[in-house]
């Protein structure tokens, strides 16, 4: 062996380290040492290790001996290592050496009918429905089969009549079992019967539908999705019954094994988005997902772009609308936001509250938001261009204000944006962090105390505090949580640009942000749609909302298979009444 | 070059060309809100500025009264022989930076020379900061119109400019901005006009204009004269005659007027026909009832009444060798290229025959506007 790739042994904080050359440096502890003969005949080989590190190499050692003894074992019966090899004590042996460790891995042996055969239940506790398992578990053990009636013939007894759980499969491969065993099934095994019964008995713990804490809505749908991957299609289905809506399933994680579900109306939603969202999802090779996000960032098109491609959501009426529409829904298991693809720049405005009042009040306000935006992000910036770089801009009366306002002032501007602006995401952080009183509470207490005791202390000026108030405000209108973080941070862009280059700089970064939205495309959809390239029909649905009559086609830049949403015709008043009438006369 | 490190290079180099270690917040700028330009011994410049205090600014931003102590402004003179060197002398005695970016009003002395004036404005034009929509006034004295004492509520060269500002508040419309006077004056004879402003005990008197020619003030027109000569450039918003006609005292105000300049050249002799279209309110009239027949008849003697003075006011304008507006001799040159040189011009201006036709309406009886 290369002398550089020769592993060897170093302690580090009392925790055996094996360092295999220079390459390799894995931390081990318990039975995760992998090359575990090697370590022994190292530590044979080494008399001066200390007494500590040999106790914790034997006891490694005597796990992955007893692992690779089970190993064995199977494979002598069945020829690999992945296959069950029918005999419960091989199993059995198996199981304890891999997941027998973990306290919450229950291992129940057992004998069947007259003949006593050898039968086995595996489960993790708490993540199945004991209540089933009690039950079938009794029922089984009372099985009454004569002791002529072989292994084979009492599975399929068992399989038909006695277990009463929704879906059983049945496998003979351990990378099968063991990640069903890990997500909550239970698997029986039965002595002489290479096949081993997966059950569904899955019940995870889980919280209750509630109200959509992060897109709250004044009117309209309350309801949103909680963390069970089986509950959010189910409130998908309860809002779309199509028959045409697909959940696809997909497992993401080496360890996680995570469930994902892409999720599409197959008679609506473009084929090669789908694809296209499915190869990509088949790509992901991760140990872990915990998050939707997670996956999200491998779905953009643009990973490094500061716009956002996806747009995340925990209520069920967006992502059921947004499905109608045609476009492909993202579930994760374990997280309660679903995401949406692809998206435009304008859907990140778009709340599903619009659709639920007047569409004079919907269309006010996502104009509103709309001016939120531009004064969010241009206010503090023109502040500082005209009081830093070009004055001359301005009416000599309003300068003459911001002069007399600044008077005494220790900081520049730009200073003082700083000093304002981490104060405000302080605050906004530890609100974040606080219950919900006490968050109004340091809202309040942030804005009237501090606010106010700056001004007096003579830090900041009153005319910047006024900026900054309505700056903040202005960008707390963005419904969507995703792209106000871009918003703060063109934000900076903004200031920097303006302190450098005054009102030409701003001009400068629009120019770039505006050529920058152009190019995004997201799974082929032009970010600036239905504006750049312009598609007249969507702009019915865009930062204003026509009346629903006038709504009838898709967007039109998700290419849909069926354009049409509504029927060309609106029903026409006057002809219902003049229906009626002659109705009425006859 | 990967994308990276060009956009990296831009980035840094970015900051290097803007010039942003030369930006200053507005409270370390001097903002001058008017300077003054007069003569001074020794065929020196006297520049004067006036610059709001700290005082003035808070009084002017919370719109209160400023103390009795406080002072709203402070006004800085300095003499040279270049306006450059005045305002560079300017600076020298002050702590901030001296700004003319927000430089509302700029009063010339009457009494600067030709060459001081064409100096003046030669600088003035090439003043890269100064805001070229700044009013330009001519007035006798620079000294007594920036000491002018304040009044309650601001200084008084704000109401000055808030004057100016006001579309339609003065009786003639004269502001003339820096940059009317800057392409006024390459015209030919140079002749530029200008509000003639004039300080009294209770404040400015406005409602004068001053006419140069070749950069040296010719004329003061009375305030008869500046409205008459305000209906012939149409800048008349409020002028007002009143006569006897047939033993009847008749009033005219809100007069306006659309004013029209047809040249034209018979037996090499240069016409020039003036139409004026006026209108006015009828104001007073202690003559018989006002019909329809006498509306006609009054209109027709305001006519009269209008057009020999506008003639005179053209006249001796025309004696002045001062055309009434700029562009008439390019106008001219258009069509008569031989007459394309400024002593040309001005022999065939001196001979020309004015004609001044007035069509006057009455356009509102009686209301109280």
């Amino acid at each position: 062996m290369n002398q550089a790739r020769r592993p060897r042994l170093e302690r580090k904080n009392g925790k055996a380290y094996i360092k295999r050359g220079e390459t390799a440096h894995a931390p081990t502890e318990g039975g995760a040492i992998i090359d575990g003969s090697q370590i022994t005949r190292q530590a044979s080989q080494k008399p001066l290790l200390e007494q500590e590190l040999l106790h914790d190499l034997t006891q490694s050692t005597q796990k992955f001996v007893q692992e690779i003894e089970g190993l064995l074992a199977e494979h002598a019966l069945v020829g690999d290592f992945d296959g069950y090899s029918g005999s419960v004590t091989a199993a059995y042996d198996r199981i304890k050496a891999t997941l027998g460790q973990s306290p919450d891995i229950v291992i129940r042996r057992f004998q069947i009918g007259v003949a006593a055969v050898d039968a086995m239940l595996v489960f993790v506790n708490g993540q199945v429905d004991n209540n089933i398992v009690d039950r079938d578990t009794l029922l089984i053990t009372t099985l009454d089969e004569p002791a002529t009636t072989s292994p084979a013939t009492l599975l399929t007894r068992l399989k038909s009549h006695f277990l009463a759980v929704g879906h059983i499969t049945h496998t003979t491969s351990w990378s099968k079992i063991i990640p069903t065993v890990m997500l909550g099934g239970t698997a029986l095994f039965i002595d002489g019967v290479r096949e081993v019964l997966l059950l569904d008995t899955t019940k995870f713990p889980a919280r209750a539908v509630t109200r959509a804490q992060s897109e709250p809505s004044i009117k309209g749908p309350q309801e949103s999705f909680n963390e069970v991957l089986l509950t959010q299609m189910d409130q998908l289905r309860r809002r779309l019954p199509a028959g045409t809506l697909r959940f696809e399933p997909f497992k993401i994680g080496q360890h996680t094994h995570t469930t994902v579900i892409c999720a599409y109306l197959s008679d609506v939603t473009n084929p090669a988005i789908v694809e296209a969202i499915k190869e990509r999802l088949g790509g992901i090779h991760r140990s872990s997902i915990q998050t939707s996000n997670e996956i999200g960032e491998y779905l953009a098109d643009r990973r490094f772009t500061i716009f956002p491609q996806i747009r995340f959501s925990e209520r069920v009426d967006l992502i059921a609308r947004n499905l109608d529409q045609g476009k492909v829904a993202i579930l994760t298991a374990n997280d309660p936001t679903a995401m949406l693809l692809p998206n435009t720049l304008v859907d990140f405005y778009q709340t599903t509250q619009d659709y639920a009042f007047p569409f004079w009040d919907a269309s006010l306000m996502r104009l509103i938001r709309l001016a939120g935006l531009i004064a969010g992000l241009y206010l503090m910036p023109f502040y500082i261009a005209l009081s830093s770089v070009n004055p001359d801009l301005l009416p000599v009366k309003l300068l003459l204000t911001i002069d007399g306002s600044r008077q005494g002032m220790p900081f520049p501007p730009e200073v003082e944006v700083i000093i304002m602006w981490l104060i405000i995401e302080i605050l906004r952080e530890a609100a974040n962090r606080l219950p919900q009183q006490m968050g109004t509470t340091i809202g309040t207490v942030g804005a009237v105390v501090v606010g106010t005791a700056i001004v007096k202390a003579g830090l900041v000026d009153a005319l910047m505090i006024i900026i900054v108030t309505l700056t903040a405000l202005a960008l707390f209108t963005v419904p969507a949580l995703e792209i106000a973080s871009t918003w703060r941070w063109l934000f900076w862009f903004f200031i920097v640009a303006a302190w450098l280059f005054g009102i030409y700089g701003i001009v400068l970064l629009t120019v770039v942000i505006v050529v920058h939205l152009s190019s995004l495309e997201n799974f082929g959809v032009p970010y600036l749609s239905p504006f750049g390239p312009t598609r007249p029909s969507d702009l019915a649905d865009s930062w204003i909302r026509l009346p629903f009559p006038q709504i009838r086609m898709r967007p039109t830049t998700l290419r849909t298979l069926a354009p049409r949403a509504a029927k060309t015709d609106p029903i026409n008043p006057e002809v219902i009444l003049h229906r009626a009438q002659t109705r009425f006369r006859q | 070059m990967t994308w990276w490190r060009r956009g990296l290079a831009v980035l840094l180099l970015l900051p290097l060309i803007s010039g942003c270690w030369s930006n200053r917040p507005v409270e370390l700028r001097a903002m001058v809100l008017a300077m003054g330009f007069a003569p001074a011994p020794q065929n020196r410049i006297r520049a004067t500025v006036q610059i709001p205090t700290t005082t003035g600014l808070t009084s002017l931003t919370s719109g209160s009264a400023p103390s009795s102590s406080g002072k709203l402004d402070y006004i800085i003179s300095a003499c040279a022989l270049t306006p450059g060197m005045a305002l560079t002398r300017i600076q020298d005695q002050l702590q901030t930076d001296l700004y003319l970016g927000q430089v509302q009003l700029i009063a010339c002395s009457s009494h600067l020379s030709a060459g001081q004036f064409r100096l003046l404005e030669d600088y003035l034009t090439r003043l890269g900061p100064l805001d070229k929509t700044a009013y330009i006034i001519a007035t006798p004295s620079v000294r007594k119109l920036f000491h002018i004492e304040p009044k309650v509520g601001g200084l008084p060269i704000l109401d000055l400019i808030g004057g100016f500002s006001c579309q339609g508040c003065e009786t003639i419309m004269y502001r003339q901005h820096q940059w009317d006077v800057e392409t006024a004056l390459p015209t030919a004879g140079d002749s530029v006009w200008m509000p003639y402003v004039t300080v009294t005990p209770t404040g400015f008197n406005t409602g004068r204009i001053l006419v140069y020619r070749h950069c040296t003030p010719v004329w003061a027109l009375s305030p008869h004269d500046s409205m008459l000569l305000g209906l012939i450039l149409g800048i008349t918003a409020k002028g007002y005659v009143n006569f006897v006609m047939q033993h009847d005292i008749l009033g005219i105000r809100t007069l306006t007027s659309h004013s029209s300049v047809y040249p034209f050249v018979r037996a090499n002799r240069l016409y020039l026909r003036f139409g004026l279209a006026v209108s006015g309110t009828l104001d007073s009239w202690n003559g018989p009832p006002v019909t329809v027949a006498r509306l006609g008849s009054i209109d027709s003697q305001v006519a009269h009444y209008l057009a020999p003075q506008i003639l005179t006011v053209l006249k001796r304008l025309q004696r002045q060798g001062v055309a009434p507006e700029g562009w008439l001799a390019p106008l001219i040159w258009r069509s008569y290229p031989s007459w394309h040189s400024p002593s040309v011009w001005e022999a065939h201006y001196r001979k020309a025959v004015l004609i001044v036709h007035v069509h006057f309406r009455i356009t509102n009886v009686g209301d109280t506007e």
